[in-house]
């Protein structure tokens, strides 16, 4: 069963290298974390708060198959670091739950949803695999960030934490 | 078979992100491209020819199960077309390897000597790896495009499926 031990592997290196970051970016006074980071659009808490946002929407799609999204239960205006970073950790351990709650078969589901008035098809294993690169690349992003601001993350690769 | 789709369609990825950025590369000068991004202690030329030469020592170890750190240098760099037909190669390498294996493959544990220790890994995690320290290497590699008015835009995977 490679595919459902994989994606639980993931999702646990997902949860462990955004709280790692968290705890970095706690150290960092206010200004910091509210200053854009080149290139991105967003500050480091932007980015908290956008990651917590988007591991909740794929994980609403992937529990009820539909696009149609219900109240992320963050404010857009919550600026506690430590409110986005449990909402964070919240959002992994119910993208735990639901992994373990799959099949291989159901993660190969053919799922048929419009998004932006255009029918599409697509699997669950797809999105989930998405949620991953998603997180990996404003993890790149946000450790490049922390480093600037003298809070390396040192090495964040899978392999520190199989 | 729900593993061996993922990192075949993972690798696919890979290899079209990888051949996007380094387009984008291709057209900016010289002394942009050895300029140092950020902190990271490397240029986007050095940065482009660090992920083909790890995809390159990660294949060695997957297809003889020994590692192999002194075939591939991080710093003969070359130029921009050198290192994407080096990375084309390396991902249609990997691709053809990954082809001819089976989940039970993939799963297999296999003991790998590393600085002296002996460690146990399956191949999957090496794959893995391999594809996570691309992604992580290509956002940085966007941010720096960006900045040089290059900017890649939406890199997500689901655009690629």
């Amino acid at each position: 069963m490679l595919g459902k031990e994989m994606f639980t592997t993931l999702l646990r290196y997902h949860r462990e290298v955004d709280q790692q970051l968290l705890d970095l970016a706690r150290a960092l006074p206010e200004s910091a974390l509210d200053e854009e980071m080149p290139g991105t659009g967003r500050s480091i808490r932007a980015m908290f708060w956008h990651m917590a946002d988007t591991d909740w929407s794929w994980l609403s799609f992937l529990e009820t198959r539909s696009s149609e999204e219900g109240e992320f239960d963050l404010a857009a205006n919550e600026t506690d670091l430590a409110v986005i970073g449990e909402n964070l950790d919240r959002q992994a351990a119910n993208l735990q739950a639901w992994l373990e709650s799959q099949s291989e078969v159901e993660l190969q589901d053919e799922i048929h949803t419009v998004w932006n008035d255009q029918p599409v098809q697509i699997f669950p294993w797809q999105a989930l695999l998405h949620l991953m690169a998603h997180g990996q690349q404003h993890r790149a992003e946000l450790a490049a960030a922390l480093t600037t601001h003298g809070k390396s993350p040192g090495n964040i690769d899978l392999l520190m934490h199989l | 078979m729900l593993g061996k789709a993922m990192f075949t369609s993972m690798v696919d990825y890979h290899g079209k992100a990888n051949e996007r950025l380094l387009e984008l590369a291709a057209t900016l000068p010289d002394e942009v491209l050895d300029e140092s991004i950020g902190d990271s202690g490397r240029s986007m030329r050095l940065t482009f020819r660090h992920m083909a030469a790890t995809d390159h020592r990660w294949r060695i170890f997957l297809e003889t199960h020994k590692r192999s750190w002194e075939e591939g240098s991080d710093d003969e760099a070359g130029s921009i077309a050198e290192i994407s037909s080096l990375q084309s190669a390396e991902t249609a390498a990997l691709a053809a390897w990954l082809e001819q294996q089976t989940e039970d493959d993939l799963l297999q544990a296999v003991e790998i000597v590393w600085d002296g220790e002996t460690y146990t890994m399956a191949p999957w995690h090496g794959l893995m790896q391999l594809l996570l320290h691309g992604q992580q290497h290509r956002a940085e590699l966007a941010l720096a495009l960006t900045h040089f008015g290059k900017s890649p835009n939406d890199l997500d995977y689901i655009m690629y499926v």
